[in-house]
Formats: structure tokens, sequence, C-alpha cells
């Protein structure tokens, strides 16, 4: 009996999933090719100009995030690709009880013999399916890009002091340029915390577009107000970051459970470190949420949102 | 043998301050069609919704086959097939494929003869449900609703923006459900639609039940006028209670409630001229509870 449903779903989604995931595999793609473009020679050389607090905006160490590891990591913290990926929740989680009302379909889909419950985890079910094509699609524009991609290394001779090993780069002298393949430098595999982390992320989204759906009866205004949601969420990590004062600031919001280029840093130092509840600082004193515990939470609030979601809608008067 | 099949217990529904519902109790017997009449606001619509199950009551309890409206829902839905006052469907699909999908939900439906209403009613299935005007889709709901064997049909204003044809096919369809024994309720503005095609008829006058008829009964019911030429013999006392007479200087206007032998008997004596006989209809039962002042109680009349 849900089939005709999944369909119903399928057909009302598909245009606009076909979009994002062109978009983010487009994006995931462009973004490594980008990094490929400039070697890490170069990199390090525009970073080591930028002001030294700066770094407070980047959660992990400068050294790594030079990088080629680092910087394609960097793709899963581009605005660009949050939005579009958590476009997809949001869009779609809007649209399950307020959009069916917007558009007045609600009554005769709802007099049919179908349970309430069947109809929003039907719906929930699809949107979060699709949230997972889309992590995968994202992470195979990102593996694409780095199998096709080679980079331009330039190593300057060096001179070795033969007792202790030490190499010492002679850069008045002219660099060597060659050409190796972004492959050999960087494992596709370890971006797996940080596609979790944007899908967990994007999931809570998700709960919460669903959980604004079930309590509202017009689709703009549960969009709008879904939309103002995640941007004060962004900027409340953005203040965080920016002011040693409001730091606390970001853990009061959903971006502050999400820090995939942390997440994979630390899977790169202990392959373990995705399964930590917890994480620990160099002391060894309690440093915050481990990637385990973050996704967790995450996904905590989104099922909260869409189980508070179902019981609205559930009770809700319709029609 | 009871073979009521809906059944209401003093159902109330209110938003916030406005009570759209009130304490309205009712029984629907079995193969029956069922007029709901009422202007706009009366209560109709939360009538037949309570009964879906779509909104909470405030208090009371509705139940359809021994099935509570609320709690029972989707077993509810699996005897009802309801068509909405404003039925919209998704735009963004051909004719055709709503009808498989809505056929699809229901395992009682069939596509087949689903397409068979809609050919009636002249309705081009390969179009898009975006581009059909308002009739087209009110004709594309209406075989949704009728595409199936449910034994309950729910029908809030069918006819509404439909052309003259196809409104006559609509009452057909629901007479022809009637012959099937199936269940029929009915709300709709126009008399003369509930006349032709409900056996008994309910008025709703903001949110209260005000009246129940059987059509059989008001059929039975007539209205005599007359010129008066001279003073009016007395009521006999066994027709005192029983007429509703609107006296004026020169003219009379008399209502039975249904046998007239003993009227005309009476009247036979009377100084009456250029007399009229015509049953009371639909549109006086209306009129007396939306528009009370047109009839005046004999007692308003000799006060």
């Amino acid at each position: 009996m849900s089939n005709p449903l999944v369909k119903k779903y399928l057909t009302e989604g598909l245009l606009l999933f076909i979009g994002i995931a062109l978009g983010v595999f487009i994006f995931s793609w462009f973004r490594v090719w980008v990094v490929g473009e400039l070697d890490t020679a170069q990199f390090r050389q525009i970073i080591d100009l930028l002001p030294k607090n700066w770094r407070q905006f980047a959660s992990v160490d400068f050294d790594w995030l030079v990088s080629y590891l680092g910087r394609t990591s960097l793709t899963l913290d581009e605005p660009m690709l949050v939005m579009l990926v958590c476009a997809w929740g949001l869009v779609r989680g809007s649209d399950v009880v307020s959009g069916e009302m917007s558009r007045g379909t609600m009554e005769m889909l709802i007099s049919q013999p179908l349970s309430r419950r069947k109809l929003f985890l039907t719906h929930a079910k699809l949107t979060i399916l699709f949230l997972g094509l889309l992590m995968g699609i994202c992470w195979l524009g990102m593996t694409l890009g780095i199998w096709f991609c080679s980079v331009q290394e330039s190593t300057y001779p060096e001179f070795r002091i033969p007792v202790v090993d030490y190499r010492i780069p002679l850069r008045f002298l002219p660099a060597k340029t060659e050409t190796i393949s972004m492959a050999s430098e960087v494992n596709p595999l370890a971006f797996l915390p940080g596609i979790m982390n944007l899908f967990c992320l994007a999931f809570c989204f998700s709960g919460f577009a669903a959980f604004c759906s079930s309590w509202d009866r017009y689709r703009w205004r549960t969009l709008g107000i879904v939309a103002t949601f995640f941007f004060v969420n962004a900027g409340m990590k953005i203040m965080g970051m920016g002011s040693q004062r409001l730091s606390w600031v970001e853990n009061c919001c959903l971006f502050g459970l999400y820090s995939p280029a942390e997440s994979i840093e630390a899977a790169q130092r202990e392959p373990w470190s995705p399964l930590y509840l917890l994480s620990y600082d160099a002391d060894g004193a309690l440093a915050g949420l481990g990637s385990l515990g973050c996704w967790l939470l995450l996904l905590a609030i989104g099922v909260m949102f869409y189980w508070v979601g179902m019981r609205i809608f559930v009770k809700r008067d319709l029609g | 043998m009871n073979n009521t099949l809906v059944q209401t217990n003093a159902l109330t529904k209110r938003f916030g301050k406005f009570t759209a519902l009130d304490q309205c109790s009712l029984e629907i017997p079995q193969g029956e069609v069922f007029g709901l009449l009422g202007p706009n606001g009366a209560g109709k619509s939360t009538l037949i919704r309570l009964l879906l199950g779509l909104i909470n009551p405030t208090s009371g309890s509705a139940t359809i086959d021994g099935l509570d409206c609320l709690k029972q829902r989707v077993d509810v839905h699996e005897i009802v097939s309801y068509l909405p006052g404003d039925a919209r469907l998704y735009s963004m699909m051909r004719g055709r494929s709503v009808l498989k999908l809505f056929c699809s939900f229901r395992e009682d439906a069939s596509l087949k003869k689903a397409e068979q209403i809609a050919e009636r009613m002249e309705l081009d299935l390969s179009r898009w449900v975006g581009l059909m005007s308002t009739g087209m889709r009110q004709k594309l709901a209406i075989a949704v609703c009728l595409g199936n064997e449910a034994p309950l049909l729910v029908l809030d204003e069918p006819t509404a923006n439909l052309d003259p044809t196809a409104r006559g096919q609509v009452m057909q369809m629901i007479k022809e459900a009637k012959s099937e024994g199936r269940t029929v309720i009915f709300s709709s503005h126009v008399l003369s639609e509930i006349e032709d095609t409900c056996g008994q008829v309910a008025i709703l006058r903001s949110g209260q039940l005000v009246h129940r008829e059987s059509m059989e009964n008001l059929m039975r019911q007539h209205r005599i006028r007359a010129r008066l030429t001279g003073e009016m013999p007395e009521v006999p006392s066994e027709l005192v209670d029983k007429l509703s007479i609107k006296l004026t200087q020169d003219s009379i206007q008399i209502e039975t409630p249904g046998e007239l032998a003993g009227v005309l008997k009476w009247l036979a004596d009377a100084p009456l001229e250029d007399v009229y006989v015509q049953p009371v209809g639909l549109r006086s039962v209306y009129d007396k509870f939306h528009h009370e002042s047109t009839i005046v109680s004999q007692t308003e009349a000799s006060a």
C-alpha cells in the first residue's frame, strides 16, 4: 500500500534531487581540481602570509591543512556544498505536511486508507535515503576528482647533512617540477568521517524542517523559518569562532557539531578516532565530543525533531 | 434491526471561540442518500471532516459502521470515499496518473471504473492537472471518489463548478450508488439536487442541526394560497396544531404537514378565490430556518 506513496514522493522530489546531485557532484570534483592547481609549496607560502589570528577560524592544524588531504578535506567545509546538501533536507522536509496543505492536496490524500504515521515516515525515509545518496555522490565527486587530478610538485635540490640526516632545501637553485597523481597523495576513504558528519548535519536540518512543516499550513512560511534557522546556526558558528569571548555560542548551535576536517584529521592521526564519543586534548583533558559523539548527537536531535513532528501531524487538525 | 451506518453523538467542534459545530447528534441509515443543507459556514464541511477524522472533535463522538471516526480513522477510510469541497489534485501529474495513484491506495478501487466515470463526464485524462480548468479538476476528483466500491460516499458539494451535463451525470451516479445499496452523504447549496436525490435531509444553521426531514414526508406537505373574499371560518380544533397559517386582509397562505383531506373539507365552505395548492418543497423548509420572517406561525399572525 505504501508503494504508490513512495512513487508519488519520488516523482515529486526527483527533479530537485537531480539538480542538487549534479551541483554536489560538480562542486566536489571542481573543488578537488582547484586544490590540484596549487601545489603544496605555493599554498604554504600563501598560508604563511595570512594573519596569525586567522588560524582561530580553522579547527585543524594549519600544517595538516596545507597537505593535499587537508585541502581537499576542506571541500566538506565549503558553505556552497553544505548549503546544497542541507537544501535537500530543508526543502523536502518542509514539504511533508505544509507543502501538501499549501497545494490543497492534503485533504484528498489523507482521506485515503493511509495512516498519517505511514505517510510521514515514508516521506522521511525517502528524504533520508536520498540524503545518503547525495553523500555518496559527494564522495564520488571527490574521489573521481582525486583519481583524475594530477598535481605539479616543485621540489628544490637539498643539501643533506650526513650524520644527523637533516635536509636543507636550496631555494636559491631552480626548482624541479614533477607531475604526480593526486591519488598517490590522498586516499578517498579518508573523507568518510567528514562525509558522515555532513550527513548527520543535513539529517538534523531535515528533521527540523519536517517538524516545522508538521504544524504549519503554509509552505512559504515553513521554508522561511527553516532557512532562517539554518543561517542563524551558521552565523552562530562564525560568531563563536571569531570571538574568544563568544566562543560558547559555537557550542549552542548545530554547526558546533559539524567539523568534518577535524574528524578527518583525527582519523589520520588515530584510525579509530571516528568511533570515539569524546575527544581529549594532548594533556588528556576532555576537549569535547568526539566524532561519533557529534554524529550521534546530531542524529538524536534529528530523530527527536522527526518524532515530535510525527506526533503533531498525527494529532493535528487537517483540512 | 439496527441499520444505522453513521452516528454522531453531541458532536462539537470549536475553533478558539468560534463554534463551528454544536452538539450535533445524527443517525444515518445504511443505503440512504442523506443531504446536508445550510449556507456557507453552517458547519456542513466541519461535520464531514469530523466524520472523516480529519479534524478532532472538541467533544462528542462519531462512528461509521461502529468504527470510531477519530481513533479508527484508517479503518473508516477503508469504507468511505470522500470528495472534498475544494478538491485539488497534483498539478504536475496527468489526469490518468492521478486516477492510477488514488486507485492504488484503495483495495476496492478500479482504474477501469474511474476511467469510465471520467469518460461519462467527457474528461480528457491525458491533460496535465495544472492545465485543467476548475470544472475539469472537479470532474477528475469525482472520478477518483467514485471509482471504487466504498459502501459510504461522502460528497461535499460535488456539483460545484460543473456544467449542466456533468451535473446531471453526477446526480445520475449518486442515484446509481443508492441503487447498489451504497450510502451517500451529500452536501449542496442546490436545493433541487437534494430534492431529486436524497431520501433524508438535515439542515444546519450556525453550527447547529436545526431540522431533519425525510423527503417522503416533505413531499406530503403542501402550501395553499388563496384570495380572501370574506371572513375565514374558525380553524377546526383537530387542525389547529397542525397548520401554519399566514393571514392578511385579503389573502391567506396555509401550510399543511401532510394529509390534505381535512384541510380541503374546512376550506370548501371558506370564502376563497384563486386557490392554488402546491407541494411545499425544500425551499420553504430551508427558508423557514434561514429566513424565518418569510413564514409566520399562526400564533404570530394572530398576535
